[in-house]
């Protein structure tokens, strides 16, 4: 006990010095920049310095030994657990895109909110103090023994794998986007650069290293998230506590939001998008007649320009552009004036209220939305509490109390961040819908030209002045949710050295939840595939080797995955959270409160909750090649769980009633686990 | 007169049994907290809407700030009655070795 004592005496001593580091740190960069050292440089030593922290603490912690490896010798205080674990789940979509999401979609974006914290009720009270109480090193380890057989270890592994692949590959899509947008660095590059440092810190020291380096990751996220919006919030309110101050904004916001829906110079914008979207309508209607005219139409102008002598270079040029991409066949025609039509009808609608739940133009509408809400929070929450790299985590503590506690200090540190990222979307929103909007346009903030200039294809930001009157107005204005967080440095008038903090915040972020995930990966693979299944005399030394062996591999695969660019990364991460909760949460929670569960009743719960799960995605998800159309009670397809978790339960349940119950050894484990 | 048939006591509680209750009483009572403050204040966030606390919508404020603090106070409350259910059974357990 003692011991314990002293050990965590010694790890705040070294957090609390390390803190220290990082402010002198931010304090030398602020002095450079004032001294004028390029924004190039500031990038670049902010992601090498912190790069080569990460892996720093990964060779000081190194290590070989079973216990230490997998579960960092059961021995990580409650608090510095929580706080790796909140690294853990504080991903690169949570850290970029949340405040985004809840900028564009306003009341609807809450539900990610809502749902990652209250999931962490779920692991509490059902699962974390048992699973600690049972003791192993994997998620597999629990379902096999408490089930019984080899069949149930695999589908366990199946599961973890096929969730924590997609997540990972997210994670490190990720630390590129991140990588390549504050250095200029290629994006490939960027994502070995990412992996070098998780590989030397998971590879050396497994479990022991990944938890250290969380702790210390987690500290820049705070960092980074809650100074640019404690700043903004000074600037806006005059109280720099963002989470208490926005309040006082939102009537104000409400105010602008009405004035704008009935602004006659946002009306006309609105009016140019709508009529954009009934000429695409037109087109459709008219296929396959529209597509053959329009192409005639295109060559014969493309052939005017070039007769005419006074046409500009830019003039022809534009022509044969727009020559070249206009559809090669029906079908293409189809696809694209499609998107081109529901892109400008998207534009054409007022701007979306922050506050009022559930807008929609009849009750039907809204209770479709109300539906959606609901559903999404049941899944992320079920989905937590079964995310095999979070419950993994939980095997760390020393005690089922210190478990008990440790969840407590996960959702603090998680709640530190989620309750600042409403306050965070809020204040933006404001203050471009007061200083952006209505201003000239011939004196847009720097900002815009910089992320407007990152990445020329998909452009973050875009404003064209599409009524000619030279004043933005908020219908001219189109922003991708991620520069919500990445630019709110600049949109407060933040020096650039906070900037640099941003992007370490959302580089520590990505990193930290890779490191976790790309390890409960190997761990699967190499304890419950390898060493439980295809060699159990396996040394221990051997095992530890073939995990590292196995992360490597892992590893290459996720970034090679990533390097692909997979378009539709995060909706796949939005399943993987119904994956999770239809596959693994009716087994795990009725293992430990239902005696009568057994081993048939689970093989079939997991498997019948997966096809189901995947069944509704497929069958409603365009990547999928489904269609809305297939919808049952209008529910999106990222919350198949809401129809995968009463079908795993239900057949749990029928198939266990069915066949004999659990022999006396494992009524005895029951009982084992529920005793702390 | 017939008395009636006496009902047969319950065989004592071992203090594993009586642990294991009162765990899963406050698991129920504490998840049905949880299901209340997600689903049900979800379920009527339009009516909510029309109230306002200290200047902010109410659907809007616990959406986005209360619920979190109640999934806190569940977590606190369950850490802090289990621990106290863990040392009385601790305590009860070395009675019961003592006899």
């Amino acid at each position: 006990m003692e011991t314990n004592k002293a050990f965590f005496r010694r790890l705040t001593r070294y957090y609390c010095w390390y803190t220290f580091g990082f402010i002198v740190f931010l304090l030398v960069l602020a002095v450079l920049e004032h001294e004028g050292m390029p924004r190039a440089w500031i990038g670049y030593l902010f992601l090498f310095v912190t790069i080569a922290l990460y892996a720093g603490i990964g060779v000081l912690s190194r290590t070989s030994d079973v216990p230490e490896y997998y579960v960092a010798g059961r021995r990580v205080p409650a608090l510095f657990n929580g706080m790796a674990t909140a690294a853990d789940w504080i991903s690169a979509a949570t850290f970029i895109s949340l405040a985004g999401g809840l900028y564009l979609q306003g009341f609807d974006g809450l539900a990610y909110i809502m749902g990652w914290t209250g999931g962490y009720c779920l692991v509490a009270l059902l699962i974390a103090p048992y699973l600690r109480k049972f003791g192993q090193y994997t998620l597999a380890d629990f379902l096999a023994e408490r089930y019984g057989g080899n069949f149930v270890r695999i589908l366990a592994v199946i599961a973890t794998i096929l969730i924590s692949f997609t997540y990972v590959v997210a994670q490190i899509y990720g630390v590129g986007l991140i990588t390549s947008r504050f250095t200029g660095i290629d994006f490939s590059i960027g994502i070995f650069l990412g992996l070098a440092s998780i590989l030397v810190c998971s590879f050396l020291g497994g479990m022991r290293a990944i938890t250290w380096t969380q702790v210390a990751q987690y500290i820049i996220i705070l960092f980074a998230y809650l100074i640019p919006v404690l700043w903004l919030s000074a600037k806006h309110t005059g109280v720099p506590v963002p989470q208490v101050a926005y309040g006082s904004v939102l009537p104000k916001l409400n105010a602008l939001e009405q004035r704008i829906a009935a602004d006659p110079k946002e009306q006309e914008v609105r009016a140019i998008f709508q009529a954009r979207a009934d000429d695409y309508d037109n087109k459709l209607q008219h296929l396959p007649r529209s597509w053959e005219d329009g192409r005639i139409d295109a060559q014969h102008h493309s052939e005017e320009i070039r007769r005419d002598s006074h046409a500009s270079l830019a003039d022809i040029k534009s022509a044969s552009r727009a020559l070249s991409a206009y559809p090669k066949s029906i079908e293409e025609a189809e696809h694209k004036w499609n998107d081109a039509k529901s892109y400008n009808l998207s534009r054409a609608q007022p701007p979306v209220s922050q506050t009022e739940p559930f807008p929609g133009k009849d009750e039907e509408a809204a209770d479709i939305k109300r539906n959606n809400f609901l559903a999404l929070v049941f899944c992320l929450m079920i989905g937590t509490a079964a995310l095999p790299h979070i419950l993994m985590r939980y095997y760390t503590t020393p005690s089922v109390h210190e478990a008990r506690k440790s969840v407590f200090w996960t959702l603090f540190f998680i709640m530190l961040i989620y309750v600042t990222v409403p306050a965070l979307a809020i204040l933006v929103k404001y203050d471009i819908y007061t200083s952006l909007v209505g201003s000239n346009y011939a004196h847009l903030p720097d900002w815009v030209y910089y992320w407007a200039s990152i990445d020329k294809a998909n452009p973050l930001v875009s404003i064209t002045d599409l009524n000619h009157d030279h004043i933005v107005q908020l219908g001219e204005i189109s922003l991708d949710g991620d520069i919500i967080v990445l630019a709110t440095p600049e949109i407060a008038g933040l020096p650039y050295f906070i900037s640099g903090l941003v992007a370490a915040g959302g580089l520590a972020a990505a990193l930290s939840t890779a490191d976790g995930l790309l390890l409960t990966i190997s761990n699967a693979l190499s304890h419950d595939v390898y060493y439980k299944v295809i060699d159990p005399s396996a040394s221990s030394q051997k095992r530890v080797t073939i995990s590292k062996l196995l992360l490597l591999v892992v590893a290459l695969l996720a970034a090679y995955a990533a390097s692909l660019k997979p378009g539709d990364i995060l909706s796949m991460v939005g399943a993987a959270f119904s994956l999770a909760a239809s596959t693994l949460f009716p087994a795990l929670v009725l293992g430990i409160f239902w005696k009568r569960a057994n081993q048939a009743g689970a093989i079939a719960g997991i498997i019948s909750g997966f096809l189901m799960c995947v069944y509704y995605m497929v069958h409603t998800h365009p990547a999928f090649g489904g269609s809305a159309a297939g919808q049952w009670f209008h529910i999106a397809p990222i919350s198949a769980g809401l129809f995968g978790v009463p079908v795993g339960i239900g057949t749990l349940i029928v198939v266990s009633l069915l066949t004999p119950p659990p022999d006396e050894r494992t009524l005895a484990l029951i009982d084992h686990i529920r005793t702390p | 007169m017939k008395i009636p048939p006496a009902i047969p006591a319950p065989p004592p509680m071992t203090p594993a049994e009586a642990y294991w209750q009162t765990s899963r009483r406050l698991t129920l009572t504490l998840l049905s907290v949880w299901f209340v403050v997600t689903f049900v204040a979800v379920f009527f966030a339009r009516e909510l809407d029309r109230i306002n606390l200290f200047g902010w919508p109410l659907s809007f404020y616990m959406a986005a700030q209360g619920v979190m603090l109640v999934y806190l106070a569940i977590v606190v409350i369950y850490t802090v009655r289990m621990r106290r259910a863990e040392q009385e059974l601790h305590a009860a357990n070395e009675q019961h070795h003592g006899d």
